[in-house]
């Protein structure tokens, strides 16, 4: 009885949390569908999906997206290419200067000199204003480095063994042996930057300067400052402007600017889960 | 081993070098390098002589370093931080636990399950997105919080835009976002304890309650410890990228951490030596920081970073 009261109340919690989540997706969709600019009654305006075509007819919003997936696509291969080289170089326990470079970059996770600094870096060696800007910077991330290199460490040590009797060279053993056998948690990793580049910011407000080179999220920040702007001069702009309110615009661009997060999210989630899981209780 | 011999093994292993250079060089240019950067903290540099005024600028001690402890806002500002850390911490460093806890509770899979998905969500979403949604809901004017507080007859309260309630907001959103990603560390360890323990405290007639204190809790303690040295090395960060899309001037009483101030004053400004002064001093207490957590946890023999 105590028991089954206490269960109900875990349970009432937990669904109460999810919602809490849920919500705000549920009042942005409902908005940016509607043209009434305040849903206070949570009474259904006239259904409309002028907001989207408002935003899907702004050019930027397509070149926008298309950096993004531009820079997503080339980011991550970049990353993996440089993130498993490094952790299987290092995952050979005997090789001489392993703990020097293993200290090396686990050190930049704890010092670091700062975004000054790294800023001087990156300009002085012209990429300033360039796409790879968004990229070359951030090219690896010493944790995942670390799961990556833990799970070259568990793989048994026979399969390269028996390559190696077979008269293979390290390289054929690692294109051939090692990454097929690696599949899983590479395609994690790359999930994982894959994310990081996708709604990754800063560095564009740092190096970019021209708006054709705005990933979605920059161009989403802009959107909604400018529609802030907006509403202080209310009832400038075209007739239908006024029909479409800057709040529904704003938040029909965060609808679709979380779409596609949203909607891979749950085929993908597992792999995340299973990749911090893996990595973090071995490491 | 003979310098011979070990030089035969260092051969041995050049295709692991090669493999390793590229990301070595990588470290070095953007990790090491910048770190030689960390000089113009010391100096008047101008952006203009380029990465080589970093040795020809003249030197000017420790005059920054004065100009950032002794100006006006350095109280406020370190206190800032100090303080949506410490709330942070303090609020955000339970809930994931709290919440694995619940939900290990859940036997029914699929509503476990959904609660998990839903719940990692929004630590897929960009703060542009989070704080977009945020101030949308929060608005004075039009949000539907402020509406349904209307409804009840109070006023109406500008949550992002007043000194009282700011910080609330800053931290209750980070909370929203990560606990469901957090929590996921702590339901994985929670997975790997015996639950033969659990069978043999429920003999003993425990409650539920009691096992959670009582085994659950001590058994995820060196993740817990490991964890939480990690978020007090961060103390100085208090998460710029939230702070920096939800403030104003208006609650820059409140709002303004170290790295707005830096980013305001040192990028925009371009006062770069000013701005890589107060990054180094942040990098210097966030190390001492961590070495001082983990030696912590050492002494209460609690899982270490090393």
């Amino acid at each position: 009885m105590v028991g089954r009261l206490s269960q109900g109340l875990i349970y009432a919690l937990l669904l109460l949390f999810s919602l809490s989540v849920l919500f705000p997706f549920a009042y942005l969709i409902a908005v940016s569908l509607t043209s009434e600019t305040v849903l206070s009654h949570m009474s259904w305006g006239k259904v409309t999906l002028g907001t989207y075509r408002l935003i899907f007819a702004n050019n930027r919003f397509f070149d926008s997206f298309a950096i993004s997936v531009g820079r997503t696509a080339v980011g991550v291969a970049l990353n993996i290419l440089f993130s498993v080289l490094l952790a299987y170089g290092v995952s050979k326990r005997e090789m001489p200067g392993r703990k020097a470079i293993m200290l090396a970059i686990i050190f930049t996770m704890v010092f670091s000199g700062g975004i000054i600094p790294t800023y001087i870096v990156v300009t002085s060696l012209g990429l300033s204003n360039q796409f790879l800007a968004m990229i070359i910077p951030s090219l690896i991330n010493a944790f995942y480095v670390i799961l990556l290199r833990n799970f070259f460490m568990e793989l048994p040590p026979s399969v390269e063994e028996s390559g190696k009797m077979d008269g293979a060279t390290d390289t054929t053993i690692f294109f051939r042996i090692i990454l097929p056998m690696s599949k899983p948690v590479i395609a994690t990793i790359s999930l994982f930057y894959a994310v990081y580049h996708w709604n990754e910011w800063f560095s564009v407000l740092l190096y970019i300067r021209q708006s054709d080179l705005w990933p979605l999220q920059v161009l989403l920040r802009n959107l909604i400052m400018e529609a802030n702007n907006m509403e202080t001069m209310m009832g400038i702009g075209a007739g239908d402007l006024v029909a479409i309110s800057p709040e529904s615009i704003k938040m029909a661009t965060l609808i679709v600017a979380t779409f596609p997060v949203a909607v891979l999210y749950p085929f993908v989630q597992k792999y995340f889960i299973k990749g911090i899981i893996v990595g973090s209780v071995k490491g | 081993m003979t310098a011979a011999k070990r030089w035969r093994t260092v051969l041995s292993y050049k295709t692991m070098y090669l493999m390793v250079l590229p990301g070595l060089v990588y470290y070095a240019l953007f990790h090491y390098l910048p770190m030689s950067g960390l000089l113009i903290a010391f100096k008047d540099y101008s952006p203009l002589d380029g990465f080589k005024g970093i040795f020809t600028a003249p030197w000017i001690g420790l005059e920054n370093f004065d100009k950032f402890f002794g100006s006006y806002y350095f109280s406020k500002i370190l206190f800032n931080t100090i303080i949506i850390s410490a709330l942070k911490i303090a609020f955000g460093f339970p809930a994931p636990i709290l919440l694995a806890l619940l939900i290990n509770e859940v036997s029914h899979s699929a509503f476990k399950r959904f609660v998990q998905t839903v719940s990692y969500l929004p630590h897929f979403l960009s703060w542009v997105v989070v704080a977009g949604i945020l101030q949308l809901l929060l608005s004075p004017s039009f949000g539907i919080v402020n509406d349904w507080i209307a409804a009840l007859g109070l006023e109406r309260i500008s949550f992002l835009g007043s000194n009282e309630y700011f910080r609330s907001a800053i931290v209750a959103s980070s909370m929203w976002k990560e606990v469901g990603w957090a929590s996921i560390i702590y339901l994985a360890a929670i997975a790997g304890i015996n639950p033969e323990l659990y069978e043999a405290a429920q003999m003993d007639g425990a409650s539920r309650f009691r096992q959670a204190i009582g085994i659950t809790l001590p058994s995820i303690r060196n993740i817990i410890s490991v964890i939480f040295i990690l978020n007090v090395g961060h103390l100085l960060d208090a998460g710029f990228e939230q702070v920096f899309l939800l403030y104003s001037p208006q609650v820059y009483q409140v709002a303004d951490i170290i790295d707005t101030y830096v980013y305001r004053e040192g990028l925009l400004r371009i006062n770069y030596s000013f701005a890589a002064a107060v990054g180094l001093f942040k990098s210097v207490v966030a190390f001492v920081l961590i070495m001082a957590a983990n030696r912590l946890a050492r002494k209460l023999e609690a899982e270490t970073l090393w």
